[in-house]
């Protein structure tokens, strides 16, 4: 080294004159600067199947509460005897076993439309009392969404208050807080949600109730945890020391700072309360008759599946569709939000 | 560790203890009556049925009746079969649950591995996308609805396995296929997750380096260590599964407690839904005991304290 050193010479001709300009030039930063929800937004864009998830979901959403003005629970209850139990039938669609109105009884294709009046077409046939079930099926996504929306801002109400309190606060309040979160989530859902069904009336509320009470436990643990690191940070030092009250420090510094781990969260519990409900109504104990929803469809599809299995596959079809778009925009969120963290 | 034990245990009594009491008196806010004839009853036979259920003691009384007896595993008579004990009726039924369960996860488990293996193994090729896609559907599609059509077309149609029932191992396999498809999907997701992390540790470098072959240090390194955080699931797969068992049990038709718990539900018999909730909470609690000692036992860096 010592030698190699020694015969280095330098000398001012080994220096090239670089213009002072240049250096200017060097410091731009060409790329325009992205905000944290530009950032999450580009890398979503290229998530295809998160993007077709959220497109068919916005669809379903759309058609769902869309749907409201013709379709509603007075005219979902009236039957219509003479056309019960009609398989789908579309217009144009002759040619097409599945789509033509025919069914096959006995290995034999035929027409269950020969005693309804020309031009009478049920997109997804007809259920046990003749009603349209493709409006059945519409409906009872409407309220399998409405059951998972609400349960899931109550669970974020909940998960999120909790959270904070607990994670703010710390030392004893905290140590209680954290115990009967322990406490609470080392019940079975299940256990909790059939109390609750049993206690109050079967029906929609209750099952939102339920579900509320029982999810919020993981949402409050993952808003704790990062709200204690939250907590020691400047800004939030910051705003302590002017004065600033603890509610406005919560929905200022914290909130904001907790939306990921919020939206995330949120996009799993929904496909588990859609689950949930469909479970609940499908052995009976959740939504039942004259009420629907997608549990109860494929409890009454279910009944006559061997002779009609169009009536379970349609319902079972959107339910799967909607929980498959749900998973899909979760993962798409999660990585979108937190692209160093597990994939 | 002796420490941190005797805390959990603690806190499992303390949360079963909790439960029993919620159970307790939400059922004694319940309308209605234990007996079905009331109306038909006189004033002296309702005495004496009371007497006989201990119903005309003072609820403080009854509630300490209730917990001694739960803590013994005794929750009382059941209101639907006349004179039979909650525990005898639930007790006939742990078995052929149990069995469906640990059938179910076994296969969901073991087929995961396998799956989520592959697929980290050949990340980034169709291989790969393929098995995504069949984790994001088993975790998509509700059991239920997966457990009747493979009862329709596997067992009506195909006619391969008996539709339903519980006694011959052939009855077992449609309901455990059904079961497994969850935990299956959730073990996939995350071995293949955690084997991309290995896959890409010093100590798998250094494998490879020093000349391990592929499967070598697959074997030895990467699927071993990917393995170990997967005893943490076991507690929610433990969950999924007793939410499954109650309406796969009823498709097909098995003598398990879930069908018992969604029977005691539909008819109101109150004392078999606290003794039900009480199994299915005991068993949780152990089972999430279980999974941390197992846990801290095979992975040393993991310790059991605070």
């Amino acid at each position: 080294m010592d030698q190699d050193a020694s015969n280095v010479k330098i000398t001012p001709e080994s220096f090239e004159h670089v213009e002072k300009g240049d250096t200017q030039s060097a410091e731009h930063i060409s790329g325009p600067s992205l905000s944290f929800m530009q950032n999450v937004w580009i890398r979503f864009k290229s998530n295809k199947a998160a993007m077709i998830s959220a497109v068919i979901i916005i669809v379903m959403v759309v058609i769902a509460f869309g749907s409201s003005f013709w379709i509603n629970n007075s005219s979902l209850v009236k039957s219509a005897p003479q056309y019960a139990n009609l398989p789908a039938k579309w217009k144009g669609f002759d040619w097409l076993n599945g789509l033509n109105g025919k069914i096959k009884q006995n290995g034999v294709w035929t027409d269950a439309y020969a005693s309804v009046p020309a031009g009478k077409y049920f997109v997804a046939g007809t259920d046990y009392l003749g009603r349209s079930l493709a409006q059945r099926i519409i409906y009872g996504t409407k309220i399998s969404l409405i059951v998972a929306v609400v349960a899931a801002f109550f669970d974020l109400a909940i998960g999120i208050t909790y959270g904070i309190i607990s994670g703010w606060k710390g030392g004893m309040t905290d140590n209680i807080m954290q115990r009967i979160i322990e406490i609470i989530s080392s019940i079975p859902t299940l256990v909790i949600v059939v109390l609750m069904l049993v206690v109050l009336k079967p029906g929609i509320t209750s099952i939102i109730l339920a579900l509320a009470i029982s999810s919020w436990t993981t949402m409050a643990r993952q808003i704790r945890a990062e709200t204690l690191s939250l907590k020691n940070e400047e800004y939030v030092l910051a705003a302590r020391s002017l004065g600033e009250s603890t509610f406005k420090i919560a929905t200022k510094h914290l909130i904001p700072n907790l939306s990921s781990i919020i939206i995330i969260q949120t996009m799993y519990t929904i496909p588990s309360a859609i689950f949930f409900e469909a479970f609940l109504s499908f052995i009976g104990i959740g939504i039942s008759a004259p009420e629907t929803s997608l549990g109860v469809l494929l409890n009454e599809g279910q009944k006559n599946f061997q002779f009609l299995p169009y009536q379970m596959w349609y319902p079972a079809a959107v339910l799967c569709v909607l929980m498959i778009a749900f998973n899909l925009l979760g993962d798409g969120l999660r990585d979108a939000f937190d692209p160093k963290g597990q994939r | 560790m002796a420490k941190y034990l005797l805390k959990r245990i603690f806190y499992m009594i303390l949360t079963l203890f909790l439960v029993a009491t919620i159970t307790f008196f939400l059922m004694k806010m319940m309308p209605g009556s234990p007996y079905a004839n009331e109306a038909k009853m006189t004033a002296t036979q309702k005495a004496i049925m009371n007497k006989q259920y201990g119903l005309d003691k003072p609820v403080i009384e009854q509630y300490i009746t209730y917990l001694a007896g739960a803590a013994h595993g005794d929750f009382g008579i059941s209101f639907q079969y006349s004179n039979q004990p909650v525990s005898s009726l639930i007790g006939a039924r742990l078995g052929a649950s149990a069995q469906l369960g640990l059938q179910a996860l076994v296969v969901g488990v073991i087929l995961g591995i396998i799956i989520g293996s592959i697929a980290a193994m050949n990340q980034g090729t169709w291989i790969d996308s393929t098995a995504t896609i069949v984790s994001i559907i088993g975790k998509s599609v509700p059991n239920f609805v997966l457990a009747v059509l493979l009862q329709y077309y596997i067992g009506l149609k195909l006619g391969w396995f008996p539709i339903a029932g519980w006694g011959e191992a052939a009855q077992t396999i449609m309901p455990t296929i059904a079961l497994s498809v969850g935990p299956l999907a959730e073990t996939a997701r995350f071995i293949r997750t955690e084997m991309v992390d290995t896959l890409s540790s010093d100590y798998v470098e250094l494998g490879k380096a020093k000349g391990l072959s592929r499967i070598e240090v697959i074997r030895k390194h990467t699927l071993r260590n990917s393995m170990i955080p997967l005893v943490t699931l076991i507690g929610p797969y433990a969950v999924a599964l007793m939410t499954g068992s109650m309406v796969i049990e009823n498709i097909f038709n098995i003598p398990g407690i879930g069908e018992q718990f969604t029977k005691s539900i539909l008819t109101n018999d109150y004392p078999t839904i606290m003794g039900v909730s009480m199994v299915y909470c005991f068993g949780l609690v152990v089972i999430l005991l279980l999974t941390d000692i197992v846990y801290s036992l095979i992975d040393p860096r993991i310790r059991l304290t605070d």
